[in-house]
């Protein structure tokens, strides 16, 4: 099984997304913010004449947000992708490669920690370090899980 | 020829085109189940098309086929190759009838009925009786056919526009390569202006532009459907309603051929039909009911549609007993929603609006009470929530008419953009029904445990400011905030307060993502020409999230000072820039302003040099002539000031307005022409002002007389009021006397006359000779006394300058 997979960052975790689900990885030149949503909900971009609803993944899944989300000259990097007709880009904190695993993803051992554990699918392993395997799908329709502690 | 005609024999014909494989297919085996099947489907589609298209040639051959067809597929017999063939002969002279129609040509009534008849004929003998029959019937259908298929094959030159079907993804597709063609102009249109701007890349620039522009206008075109969609079920529905209640109705249907966004077709139609079925169950009377009344018996219900401006305008008109508006104030108190106090204020048309309100609809009494009011609520919801608007006219015992207005396309909605928080938001333009500032004498904002109401005009409203809503801190701002009054979901206004409304533009929505619809104060999202996506409130949800109380009070109007006194002696005063239908950059007194309005160019007449404008239910003088040609291509509405001064209204139209600025009250110079009162300076540059007095004396349908030179020299005591600089000194140098300041230490000799417009100037005027005129504020004398003249009463003031005249030439 050859799957290609997306290799990038999120709050400082390396994690991999199938590309089937991605549409393609963007710069983000604007973010307008949009008010009374939940914190996750980073605001919106224009991509030509299509409009990016961007999700800080950070936000979402650590509580903490994105540290290039609110200065606009950072260099802010998104994923972009389609879900119910919804256009979205998952800010990330950068991205790696995008490249082909030999071996199926790994079920999650090891303590993880808790904010990862609704999110976390397998562990994928690229050049003998382990990512997260996500799904942009579990990121876009979840809103943020309560963190127990 | 009629489109749905057009398009039901392309579709015909393309079923026929189809069908062809089958035909063949089931020539070779007569047997064929799923053969028939499709065939069958075939007649049965042209029989429900024409139903409604009124075709009954076609009608009555896809009946008989489609009859026989039912039988063979529901008995256990298979088809025979006769009774085949004769459907087959059927199915031709379809096709044959379908190439007639899309040429426009009638097609000599030939003998149909002898096909259908050797069809039923062929079946009958297939089922029992003999083979020969079978093929006498076979020939009778063969006879008849053969004039048909080898006369005349007239020249296939079809004289209607040829038609391809597209799927709607690809139209979708289209007009998203067409938005990114604009937003792309757009940056290159910025990019070309921050730049030196040589002359041959803009005109190669204006070109492209123009290119663009065609094609989005006509790619929005491919979106477009005929309003004949919305009216297709109707006839049908009232022909069943009309049996079941007993009612006999005329339907009269007009306007099908304009054309609407497919999707808005889509929101209209159940509204529509919620409508109708009110009209017909509690509008239209019983014959008898009718005969009684003295009307016609049958009942007459009118539909129509037309465009006006970027709406479509829809409108269902009966001739029943309209809505008793004792009835609907009765049930509204009964029902206690309002108090009788309330209502007993309330105008005519604001009881009618009462039968929109949410509750009163819910009981079903109320129908009978009424006479209508069954679910208007949601009727008014519906069509608000597209971004329409709703009215009645009702004329008790004669009838009443429904008009919903509607936006062209759901997609592209005329939409004005706030500013709050330091964030900028869309707001639908039809949501709102007024913009005022905070500053504006006219509003009163009262602060009570948090909560705010604003008092405008005597009606106080709940008052939110939208940052609150939206948890934003209020920012300091140097000039007035602004006060949105917006309709909520259930009709009842409520003022909204933003930093400041910053534009209206055309805007194409298109929905948001769950997560941000999920707030509830959102309508979807916009990409306006900047590029920068902002958010489309939803005037409704806000209400909602915010737990407004939605109450709307009239309060008794307190009595307020004049206007113009309360500023004191500044150096400037508000002015709002505009630009006049005539293209010149002028500057108006923002007090004299009340608000601005648009007006349909349909409500606005003239006759004689003299022209008016319907505004609400009022005539309203126009300052000037508005004419179709005026306006710019495409638009139907003219952007008209609206004058007040206490006692006046008028109606200034204008081509847009541009801004507010700070004006200094003393002119650049003076150029007294028609309106103008001469220049000021605005940043630097020149801009005309309007002369207040000369603009309200057209208020009351004075012209300026022509005057005679006087050498009367009139002194004006108080240089320093501004209301004496702007409007009462260049009325007299206009009536042609010249005039000096009290203050400018000039002595004051016998032939003067001294103009005093306050009270502390009695002190400077006391011991001149001089005759002296008072001026008053008010339009009311203080008293028996008071000898002063109001200040506006321009003949009066002349007059008594005059008479100072006349007596002095006398002695």
């Amino acid at each position: 099984m050859k799957d290609l997979y997306l290799f990038a960052r999120i709050a400082g975790t390396a994690v991999a997304l199938c590309v089937d689900e991605i549409e393609a990885v963007v710069r983000l030149k604007g973010l307008s913010r949009v008010p009374g949503v939940p914190d996750h909900v980073a605001g919106l971009s224009a991509l030509r004449s299509r409009v990016l609803t961007v999700i800080d993944a950070s936000a979402l899944v650590t509580g903490r947000r994105h540290a290039g989300r609110d200065c606009p000259e950072a260099e802010r990097y998104a994923v972009m992708c389609d879900r119910s007709g919804h256009s979205y880009g998952i800010l990330v904190d950068g991205v790696d490669d995008i490249g082909t695993v030999a071996a199926a993803a790994m079920p999650v051992c090891g303590r993880i920690g808790a904010e990862w554990a609704p999110y976390a699918r397998g562990v994928i392993e690229r050049e003998g370090s382990p990512h997260f395997l996500l799904s942009a799908a579990d990121l876009l329709d979840q809103g943020p899980v309560p963190q127990m502690t | 020829m009629d489109e749905l005609l057009t398009e039901f024999v392309a579709e015909t014909q393309e079923s026929l085109e189809a069908l062809t494989t089958v035909v063949v297919a089931l020539e070779a085996d007569p047997s064929d189940g799923a053969l028939l099947d499709e065939l069958f489907r075939f007649f049965h589609t042209v029989k429900g098309s024409c139903s409604f298209l009124n075709l009954p040639r076609f009608e009555k051959l896809s009946h008989a086929a489609e009859d026989v067809l039912s039988d063979i597929r529901a008995g256990d017999n298979a088809a025979d190759a006769a009774t085949i063939s004769a459907v087959l002969a059927v199915m031709d002279r379809i096709a044959e009838l379908c190439s007639a129609v899309e040429m426009g040509e009638s097609l000599p009534d030939r003998d149909d009925e002898q096909l259908i008849q050797a069809l039923r004929r062929s079946h009958e003998i297939a089922r029992g009786g003999s083979r020969e029959e079978a093929e006498a019937g076979i020939a009778v259908a063969e006879e008849v056919d053969v004039p048909g298929l080898h006369a005349d094959p007239a020249p296939r030159m079809a004289t209607t526009a040829r038609t391809v079907r597209l799927p709607l993804t690809l139209i979708d597709q289209l007009m998203n390569g067409v938005s990114d063609m604009v937003l792309a102009r757009n940056e290159l249109a910025r990019k070309l202006r921050a730049g030196d701007g040589d002359p041959e890349t803009q005109a190669a620039f204006d070109r492209l532009s123009a290119c663009i522009a065609d094609m989005r206008d006509t790619i929005s075109k491919t979106r477009m459907q005929r309003v004949d969609r919305l009216f297709m079920a109707i006839p049908r529905m009232v022909r069943d309603l009309g049996r079941d209640l007993g009612k006999v109705i005329d339907l009269v249907i007009e306007g099908g051929e304009v054309e609407m966004d497919r999707e808005m077709v889509e929101m209209v139609v159940d509204p529509l039909t919620h409508l109708v079925r009110n009209s017909i169950d509690h509008g239209i009377e019983t014959p008898e009911q009718r005969r009684a009344e003295g009307k016609a018996e049958a009942g007459s219900l009118r539909l129509s549609a037309y465009q006006s401006g970027s709406q479509i305008v829809i409108e269902v008109a009966d001739d029943g007993r309209g809505i008793d508006l004792d009835a609907v104030v009765a049930k509204v108190v009964s029902t206690g929603l309002m108090s009788a106090k309330d209502v007993a204020g309330l105008s005519d048309q604001a009881k009618l609006d009462l039968i929109f309100t949410p509750g009163l609809s819910t009981a079903g009494a109320v129908t009978a009470v009424s006479g209508r009011g069954v679910g208007m609520d949601i009727v008014r919801a519906n069509i608000e929530r597209i971004g329409g608007v709703i009215s009645l006219a009702n004329d008790p015992g004669q009838g009443l008419t429904i008009s919903m207005r509607v936006p062209l396309t759901l997609t592209i909605i005329p939409g004005l953009i706030l500013n709050a928080g330091g964030l900028h938001f869309a707001i639908p333009r039809p949501a709102v029904i007024e913009i005022l500032h905070d500053n504006n004498p006219a509003v009163a904002i009262m602060r009570l445990g948090g909560g705010l109401t604003a008092t405008i005009r005597g009606i106080r409203y709940s008052m939110i400011d939208l940052e609150s809503v939206i948890g934003l801190p209020v920012l300091e701002q140097g000039g007035p905030r602004t006060l949105v009054l917006v309709r909520s979901a259930s009709g009842v206004p409520y003022i909204l307060g933003v930093a400041q409304v910053d534009n209206h533009e055309e805007l194409v929505v298109r929905p948001a993502a769950p997560m941000v619809m999920a707030a509830g104060i959102y309508a979807g999202m916009t990409l306006p020409d900047n590029g920068q996506p902002m958010l489309l409130l939803d005037a409704g949800g806000i209400a909602q999230v915010a737990q407004l109380p939605l109450i709307v009070e009239h309060v008794e109007p307190e009595v307020s000072a004049d206007d113009t006194e309360e500023e004191g002696p500044d150096t400037h005063y508000e002015g709002l820039r505009f630009v006049e239908l005539t293209g010149e950059e002028r500057i108006i007194r923002l007090s004299l302003v009340d608000r601005v309005e648009d007006i349909p160019i349909e409500r606005c007449s003239g006759s004689g040099g003299c022209c008016r404008a319907l505004v609400g239910d009022k005539l309203v003088r126009s300052v000037r002539e508005i004419g179709p040609d005026m306006l710019s291509p495409g638009t139907r509405h003219v952007t008209c000031l609206r004058i007040r001064d206490g006692q006046h209204e008028l109606c200034y139209p204008v081509r847009s307005v541009l801004d507010i600025d700070r004006v200094p009250v003393e002119l650049a110079m003076v150029a007294r022409q028609d309106l103008v009162a001469g220049l000021v300076l605005i940043d630097g540059r020149e801009v005309e002002v309007i002369d207040s007095l000369a603009l309200l004396a057209r208020a009351s349908g004075e012209r300026p007389p022509e005057e005679d030179d006087r050498p009367v020299r009139c002194i004006i005591m108080d240089g320093e009021d501004p209301w004496n600089r702007e409007i009462l000194a260049p009325l007299l140098v206009e009536a042609g006397y010249p005039i000096q300041w009290g203050k400018e230490g000039h002595a004051i000799g016998p032939d003067d006359i001294v103009l005093l417009t306050g009270q502390d100037e009695e002190d400077d005027a006391a011991g001149t000779e001089a005759p002296v005129i008072r001026l008053r504020a008010l339009s009311v004398p203080a008293g028996p006394d008071d000898a002063s003249i109001y200040r506006y009463d321009r003949e009066a003031l002349l007059g008594a300058i005059a008479m100072v005249r006349e007596e002095r030439q006398r002695a």
